[in-house]
């Protein structure tokens, strides 16, 4: 009886049986949801060597060597998203801030037909903030790394002189409407806190107070924990502070552009009280916000992703909420 | 145009039903050695073959696990329900009972089309969540994670011919009808235990309908052969292929009898109106216990292993003469459906082959079957064949295991967060049914690039 079966119709596309490993192209990637915007969508354009069945993985890392990539991802590519050209991969979680990702097609393994990957994708990269991203808790020095975004110079970093940035975000335009951040120490602190808003009238590197800087050129605010607050404006020095602040301190800290006046607030076991007087004065405009220190402590920062332990007076909201006017604060990027 | 192609080289050969195909040879197993069935004549009974099979020399090495999680450790109190002991009363079966859930559709067999990507009709697969063409027992266990209880200590994959709707959504596309979940047994009567041999490393194969000889005549004329010897006439008999049928199910109730199909050939509804939407319907298949112990897989995946057959003179069921008994699969498929306007619509992926190849017509849903392809870690396999068959060659006792228990105290992890983060491990809740295209499998026209695929959360 003839051998008579589907597979031999088949087998004049089909590659199988010995002889060497035929190759896999390395699949095209591309960006198809919009630039920052969550959630990411890829698109992994694959040519006549992949057939539904083959395992694709997906790796995203913020830093573009992938070396310790935060999401590393494998699914096989099934027949009903072969059908659709759509893949939800179990796993993957839209990067928040600077990514970088990248992808290729893998066989099983002991697949004698193929080899058992192909080569990686091109690389492409973005940044994205999202309303839910968590901002870090950042402990330590030298902390001199940080995303920003493309078309403006990077702050300058302060590590320099050990000094640590614990949380610091940044517009990629000026911002016109009032708003509220907050930052809860998760050490006690006993030395200087440092605490920014730039107006992003000049240089990034003279927006930020730090000491012993002297090119401090726009308009620059800085807070130490000493028990009075001072301010110091277009300052190239802050005072020490000799004051304590428990762990779990949360200060708030409220922009309004409108008005050009910064308010700082303390708040303790539930109980609010304003840091010093309302700065007024400013520029009408900010567009960075950061705070650091100049030791060793830790905090963690609420833009608005989260409640804020204070409520924001006379209107306005977080930074990060999306009732400010795109494109302010919704491109907040953040360090590290 | 392959069926054109088909049709025209069996009209021009005039091929009989049984349809001889090539099937490559998966590179983990040894090539087929034929064993032929024969069964004891007169009044000599037949012989369970207790020795050490030789298959075993080439099993695929062992691929263990060593990550923690997938077993809940704890007291399995006897005869409360996870664990019970063989008593011949309340506890009448050696089981071991699981549960997965469907993972992705294919059309890929690495039993019978192996390294063949989309040469087969569409599978829907559960268990393994990568299984494909080219997947072999080491390949399973490479990728291990799964859908069924236990994770990654059961990569086995499991899949079945997809259901499917022609183009229920009028958007141009069919859809296969995604499983809410399937019941895994491997099972053996009580008084089996002692002669069974445990499930060999790499062992696969196919059971319910067989493909290439849908009406089984390959089997019926080995009784016949059988039957034929001196003083052996009508002393066995043909039970079934393993395909019990479809059933309808109203909560834990079945509702009627079982059909062999979903649609009977007037075009009626086999359950006369009865199964309405919101019941499940499932399809069971039982798995053929008997192996020529030669054999880790064979052509076509039917050859190596066996169905009992009736031994009316002796007054039990048999295997072939001199083979080896194995626990014995039963996998049952629950699907959710609208009515018989729904599952009445639903034909079977390899219905029109095995059509094809049977020479006749089949109703809906007639050639059911399951493949398996073992991929368990062997630690928790050989665990539950001792402690739940009671596998003669490992010393074991029968017990009745429901709920995925593997011993008096273990117990994979079935409604918990796996450690991979898949919550819960298998989801025996969630029902899918026909209602949106977004519920079910859609069917590719095509499965070879290229192809862009959008990739998203």
């Amino acid at each position: 009886m003839l051998g008579i079966g589907f597979d031999i119709a088949n087998a004049i596309f089909r590659v199988s049986g010995g002889g060497a490993p035929a190759g896999l192209t390395a699949p095209v990637l591309s960006r198809s949801s919009s630039a920052g915007a969550a959630p990411l969508t890829l698109d992994a354009a694959l040519d006549s060597t992949i057939y539904a069945g083959f395992i694709l993985r997906l790796q995203i890392d913020n830093n573009s060597d992938f070396s310790s990539p935060e999401q590393d991802i494998t699914q096989i590519i099934d027949a009903a998203s072969w059908a659709a050209g759509d893949m939800t991969l179990a796993g993957f979680t839209t990067p928040s801030g600077l990514y970088y990702a990248r992808c290729r097609v893998e066989t099983a393994p002991g697949d004698p037909a193929h080899n058992t990957v192909s080569g990686w994708s091109n690389t492409i990269t973005d940044t994205i903030v999202s309303a839910s991203t968590v901002l870090n808790s950042v402990t330590g020095t030298n902390k001199s790394s940080f995303v920003t975004v493309s078309g403006s110079p990077a702050l300058a970093a302060i590590g320099t002189n050990g000094v640590g940035a614990a949380c610091m975000v940044r517009a990629n335009q000026t911002c016109t409407h009032k708003g509220q951040w907050e930052v809860t120490l998760t050490s006690a602190v006993s030395a200087t806190i440092y605490i920014v808003v730039d107006d992003g009238s000049t240089n990034y590197n003279g927006g930020f107070v730090a000491p012993g800087q002297s090119n401090s050129l726009g308009v620059c605010l800085g807070i130490s924990s000493s028990t009075v607050w001072s301010i110091n404006r277009a300052s190239t020095q802050l005072q020490s502070g000799s004051n304590t602040f428990a762990s779990g301190t949360i200060i708030s800290i409220v922009q309004d552009p409108t008005n050009g006046t910064l308010s700082f607030y303390v708040t303790n076991s539930g109980v609010t009280t304003q840091l010093g007087t309302t700065v007024s004065g400013n520029s009408s405009t900010f567009n960075t916000a950061s705070i650091g220190f100049n030791t060793n402590n830790s905090a963690s920062c609420n833009f608005g992703q989260s409640a804020f332990a204070r409520t924001l007076g006379g209107g306005g909201n977080g930074l990060w909420l999306s009732d400010f006017s795109l494109p302010c604060w919704r491109y907040l990027v953040r360090q590290p | 145009m392959v069926k054109r192609l088909l049709s025209a080289l069996l009209a021009l050969f005039g091929a009989s039903a049984l349809v001889a195909q090539s099937f490559p040879q998966p590179p983990d197993v040894q090539a087929y050695v034929t064993v032929a069935p024969t069964y004891a004549s007169g009044l000599t009974a037949n012989v369970t073959n207790t020795g050490t099979p030789p298959a075993y020399a080439y099993q695929p090495a062992d691929i263990s696990s060593s990550q923690t999680g997938y077993v809940v450790v704890g007291a399995q109190p006897d005869n409360a329900g996870g664990f019970c002991t063989e008593n011949g009363t309340t506890c009448t079966e050696a089981k071991f009972r699981s549960h997965a859930d469907c993972t992705h559709t294919l059309k890929d067999d690495p039993i019978r089309n192996y390294g063949q990507p989309g040469l087969s009709h569409l599978h829907e697969f559960f268990g393994n969540r990568s299984v494909n063409s080219y997947s072999t027992y080491a390949s399973e266990r490479g990728r291990p994670a799964s859908n069924a209880a236990g994770g990654i200590l059961n990569g086995t994959g499991y899949w079945f011919p997809a259901p499917v709707k022609t183009n229920p959504f009028a958007d141009g596309h069919d859809y296969a009808v995604r499983c809410d979940y399937a019941v895994i047994y491997y099972t053996t009567e009580p008084t089996n235990s002692p002669s069974l041999v445990r499930i060999p490393r790499g062992l696969r194969y196919v059971l319910g309908t067989n493909m290439d000889d849908p009406d089984d005549l390959i089997v019926k004329a080995e009784i016949a052969a059988a039957n034929a010897q001196p003083g052996t006439g009508g002393r066995y008999s043909y039970e079934s292929n393993g395909f019990t049928g479809w059933y309808c199910l109203n909560g834990s109730n079945v509702v009627g009898v079982v059909h062999g199909f979903l649609k009977a050939s007037d075009n009626s509804d086999p359950w006369g109106g009865a199964c309405t939407t919101g019941m499940q319907i499932y399809a069971e298949a039982h798995g053929p216990p008997c192996w020529d112990g030669q054999n880790l897989w064979s052509p076509g995946g039917y050859k190596h292993l066996r169905q009992k057959i009736r031994d009316n003179t002796l007054g039990r069921d048999v295997c072939p003469n001199n083979w080896y008994e194995l626990p014995a699969l039963i996998i049952k498929v629950m699907f959710t459906h609208q009515g018989f306007s729904d599952y009445g619509s639903w034909r079977l992926s390899s219905d029109d082959m095995a059509a094809t190849n049977a020479g006749h017509s089949m109703r809906n849903g007639e050639s059911f079957h399951t493949d398996w392809l073992g991929g368990w870690d062997d630690a928790t396999f050989v665990e539950w064949q001792t402690n739940c068959l009671g596998v003669g060659s490992l010393g074991g006792t029968p017990h009745q295991c429901n709920d995925s228990v593997i011993s008096s105290t273990k117990r994979l992890i079935m409604g918990e967060t796996a450690p991979d983060g898949r919550s819960p491990q298998v989801d025996l809740v969630t029902t899918y049914g026909t209602s949106s295209a977004s519920k079910m499998f859609m069917v590719p026209s095509s499965s070879v690039g290229p192809k862009t695929m959008h990739v998203h959360p």
